[in-house]
């Protein structure tokens, strides 16, 4: 009887802990999924009825696959085989965590956070977005085929996995994986216009316009500067524009009572605004080969398993290697026979807010123009592990979804709704069918002719010596101003014209011989339509200056440029900081502090002390000077302060520009104190808590003080990993604590032929019981590419460094 | 003799056994063997705690270094023991607890059964 308890007890889980027994006995535990590194995690041989002709699947040395098929249906059926056998958990807990479900997987969590969660999850609609997406694809046949394949090799895979040979996060979280689908697809594009397009402050913005008025908004909001280096330079001849903003005719006016937003509920949390990429290119003139050279390097939130996946993908229509989202067919940044290409993040604003006014307290109906329109409602049923289900209702306007619904505020309870380009059905996918396949720019621009959103900017070489850069996504025609603030849905319609495809800008083959974005913003203010979002201001005008420079330039060049670890937003700022204090008046410790900041090379190498003492100097004074908007501080942690809900400090280029051209400032004054200070002041005290932090630290070097991590997805610090390596946010190696380059590609185009070279901080397989979950993480960290083996000679791939998968039809 | 018979065949029989079987089949083959090899109450206490103890011992062993230890040391973080060693330890004794607990279980029904000795099989 007590063996039976115990053999139960061993087997069934208890209060949310793996059962121990199915964890630990050797036979099906999670030994099971102790990898041996030099066996392939598949059979050499897998047959399946649903293939037309056979498919080979090479693996190489780090398990990049290979994949030769004779037909595209099979090459995608192939793709989702090989991409689920490598990622699986992955693949599935983005897309539930899209789609809203962790709670399902996780039960309610602390303070019902996961609940919460997947509520934030579907009011923002990306669940929504997906089906509107999965709709688009469904109409279209052709789609439907593509998408349809890559899923029936998910499936395909799926069908043959046991359930102790899952991955380990399926046994220690306690769940079974669902079939793929073509849903599921449109769900992880979603979520990644989420990630990508989710960084806007309507509401923040309307709180402090109406505050603080529009000027002081203005300038610290809006206001570029003189010296900035947009991603395009206005044309010689002018842009066209076959639309004025007068256009539309709403005049957008300021929310009236937003001041009384103060005491705002919590807003959804954002996106880390650390999330960014470099792109450029150079044209034959500039490099030593007479061909062009191509860079990329997209900085997300750095995850194992890897936001990416490499593959080599191979049929008689199509020769093309890079990465992808593991979800996704085809390839997403990489190169062909014939042209490379890479993409930035335009960080457009497409995510605007309305007030909705609802007739009454059943809100059936809401207030437009000068009569009432019927809300449309759809149930959601969250459900919760070890709990009840949770339902919620969400309202839909014409506008979008009601995100925010009896929000409290000083002014009473709003609502407000959401209108999003994610929202809307697209054809992304076809972009990167038909880029897998272009031979030149002609190709590339059709290609570009499919994509909507998340907007980017993409970068283009070709093999004939063609360069070019071109923004590309849908973007709302708007008035002056309109998304800047949070606007009445009684007054807007929906969104119905766009910046006609010929108006976005590009450049293609430009005199200065190269093309490169880094986030900053598209064009100056001569560009005739109205651009808002949030852009960055330091690195692009690090890698133009780099690009100015270069001459016959060479592989070596661009590795050092993905490394340039140069921070210009000290070599701007911290001169005249240094100004501000008073030498003399430090104590010595002070002293020898301000001399390595004076003498400082501006580099933020791993080793650099000095590094460390400018990042919590310039996070003091940034505190100092935006109090107002500071809800509290947190003492040690990374991110030293909380805002105040429905605020948002201006930026560290807003802050420089106002601490350098102004000694007195209502918000240079502190609010801690009796007196009214100025610049001066401020900077004595943002030097005294930066000298007191040092004193405290048990590290200093940069590297170990940032201390990277690359965290798994579900947060378990066992199957995550810290670095020691330079750089940050805001410089173009950008690796910042938790952000950084998540594949570096160079492409040199050399006598006409594409060499490709490339790394992400990861590996392909998902199994912490690989040695392939994390075998580049180190080589990414020191600098190391590989070189990328595309070629279709087949022969290179009978050598021992390949293993060899046949897919047979029956 | 016999005792060495039974724990042999408590290896062999649970190793093939949960190849293809749920891992707790190891607690029927120890029960089994406990009814029909084993002879003395302290026999059925060391055979069964030392079979399985070697049998899981051994495999999680073997499994973790042809693995390169990659595995069980993310699994002794998790955990978290900090000790890959102390994990697989932990596996063996598992097993050993089960594989004695069972085997006693069986032997005790085998006394009962036998009050009025009786020849199995």
């Amino acid at each position: 009887m007590l063996t039976i308890c115990l053999v139960i007890a061993l087997n069934i889980r208890i209060s949310g802990n793996p059962a121990f027994g199915s964890l630990l006995n050797p036979f099906s535990g999670f030994y099971n999924l102790a990898e041996n590194p030099d066996k392939l995690h598949l059979p050499l041989e897998i047959v399946s009825e649903q293939l037309k002709a056979p498919v080979e699947v090479f693996f190489d040395e780090r398990r990049i696959p290979h994949i030769f098929a004779e037909n595209d249906d099979d090459l995608y059926f192939a793709q989702g085989y090989v991409v689920a056998s490598l990622r699986l958990w992955q693949m599935e807990f983005q897309v539930l965590a899209a789609e809203g479900r962790i709670a399902e997987l996780l039960g309610p969590g602390e303070d019902n956070k996961f609940i919460e969660f997947d509520k934030k999850q579907r009011r923002i609609g990306l669940k929504y977005g997906a089906e509107n997406k999965l709709a688009t694809i469904m109409a279209d046949p052709f789609a439907t085929q593509l998408i349809q394949s890559f899923s029936d090799g998910v499936n395909a895979y799926m069908s043959t996995v046991k359930t102790e040979d899952l991955p380990i996060e399926y046994q220690l979280i306690g769940y079974q994986p669902e079939p793929w689908s073509i849903y599921k697809t449109a769900l992880l594009l979603m979520n990644m216009s989420n990630v990508l397009t989710s960084t806007e402050y309507d509401i923040e913005f309307s709180n402090f316009v109406t505050t603080y008025g529009q000027s002081l908004f203005d300038s610290l909001y809006r206001d570029q500067g003189a010296n900035l280096q947009p991603i395009f330079p206005a044309p010689r001849e002018g842009w066209q524009a076959s639309y004025k903003n007068e256009d539309r005719l709403e005049i957008i006016e300021l929310p009236v009572d937003a001041s009384s937003l103060q005491k705002l509920g919590a807003l959804y949390d954002k996106p880390d605004v650390q999330i960014g990429s470099n792109n450029w290119a150079l044209s034959g003139e500039k490099t030593a080969s007479g061909y062009p050279l191509l860079s990329n390097d997209p900085h997300l939130k750095l995850s194992f398993p890897s936001v990416w996946i490499e593959m080599h993908l191979s049929s008689p229509n199509v020769n093309t290697y890079g990465v992808v989202f593991p979800g996704a067919p085809g390839i997403i940044i990489g190169f062909n026979d014939y042209i490379g290409w890479g993409v930035t993040n335009a960080g457009r604003d497409v995510k605007d807010w309305y007030e909705v006014i609802f007739k009454d307290q059943q809100k059936d109906f809401y207030k437009y123009d000068h009569g009432w329109l019927a809300t449309s409602k759809v149930f959601e049923e969250i459900k919760v592990k070890g709990a009840p289900s949770v339902f919620d209702t969400i309202l839909f306007t014409h506008l979008g979804p009601v995100v925010y619904e009896d929000f409290v505020t000083q002014a009473g309870n709003k609502n407000f709704a959401l209108q999003w380009m994610a929202h809307k059905g697209s054809q992304e996918y076809m972009t990167f069918y038909k880029l897998n396949r272009a031979k030149n720019f002609e190709d590339y621009l059709e290609a570009l002719k499919f994509y909507e959103c998340p907007a980017q900017n993409f970068v283009f070489a070709c093999v004939d010596g063609d360069i070019a850069l071109r923004q590309q996504g849908s973007f709302p025609i708007l008035a002056k101003n309109e998304g800047l603030f949070y606007m009445d849905a009684a007054q807007h319609k929906a969104w119905d014209k766009y910046i006609p495809f010929d108006e976005i800008p590009m450049n293609h083959n430009p005199e200065r011989n190269f093309v490169s974005s880094a986030n900053q913003i598209v064009a100056d203010s001569t560009y005739p339509y109205f651009v808002n979002g949030v852009f960055e201001y330091y690195r692009n005008r690090v890698i133009n200056m780099e690009l100015r420079k270069m001459h016959k330039a060479t592989l070596a060049d661009f590795k050092a440029l993905q490394f340039n670890n140069y921070n210009l937003m000290a070599a701007e700022n911290l001169p005249f900081m240094l100004r501000y204090l008073d030498k003399s008046s430090l104590d010595v410790e002070g002293q020898k502090l301000f001399d390595a900041l004076d003498s400082w090379d501006y580099e933020n190498t791993a080793v650099s002390l000095t590094a460390t003492y400018f990042q919590l100097f310039s996070d003091a004074y940034y505190t100092l000077l935006w109090d107002e908007f500071v809800e509290s501080e947190v003492p040690g942690g990374w991110d030293p302060f909380k805002w105040k809900d429905g605020w948002k400090a201006p930026n560290e280029f807003q802050t420089h520009r106002l601490l350098q051209d102004s000694i007195q400032h209502p918000f240079i004054d502190n609010l801690g104190t009796e007196r009214v200070e100025t610049s001066k002041d401020l900077m004595k005290m943002a030097f005294a808590q930066m000298q007191n932090t040092v004193t405290t630290l048990e590290v200093k070097e940069w590297g170990k003080y940032k201390n990277t991590l690359i965290e798994h997805l579900a947060m378990i610090p066992a199957f995550s990993t810290n670095l020691d390596v330079g750089g940050n946010y805001k410089i173009v190696n950008a690796t910042g604590k938790y952000h950084g380059p998540s594949w570096r590609m160079i492409l040199d185009f050399a006598g006409g032929k594409i060499k490709g070279y490339g790394v992400y901080p990861g590996g392909q397989s998902g199994n912490p019981g690989s040695k392939y979950y994390d075998n580049m993480v180190n080589e990414w960290a020191n600098g190391d590419y590989h070189e990328l083996i595309y070629t279709t000679d087949r022969s290179t791939y009978q050598t021992a460094q390949f293993i060899k998968v046949n897919f047979k039809t029956k | 003799m016999k005792v060495l018979f039974a724990f042999i065949l408590i290896i062999i029989l649970g190793f093939v056994t949960q190849l293809f079987l749920p891992w707790w089949v190891v607690a029927i083959v120890c029960f089994l063997i406990g009814l029909t090899f084993v002879e003395k109450t302290k026999y059925a206490l060391f055979t069964g705690f030392f079979a399985v103890f070697t049998l899981w011992g051994i495999t999680a062993l073997l499994t973790s270094y042809q693995n390169d230890f990659v595995l069980i040391n993310r699994m002794s973080e998790l955990l978290p023991v900090h000790n890959a060693w102390l994990i697989m330890l932990l596996t063996a004794v598992m097993g050993g607890l089960i594989g004695m607990l069972s085997t006693l279980s069986g032997y005790y029904l085998q006394t009962i059964n036998n009050k009025p000795k009786r020849k199995f099989k």
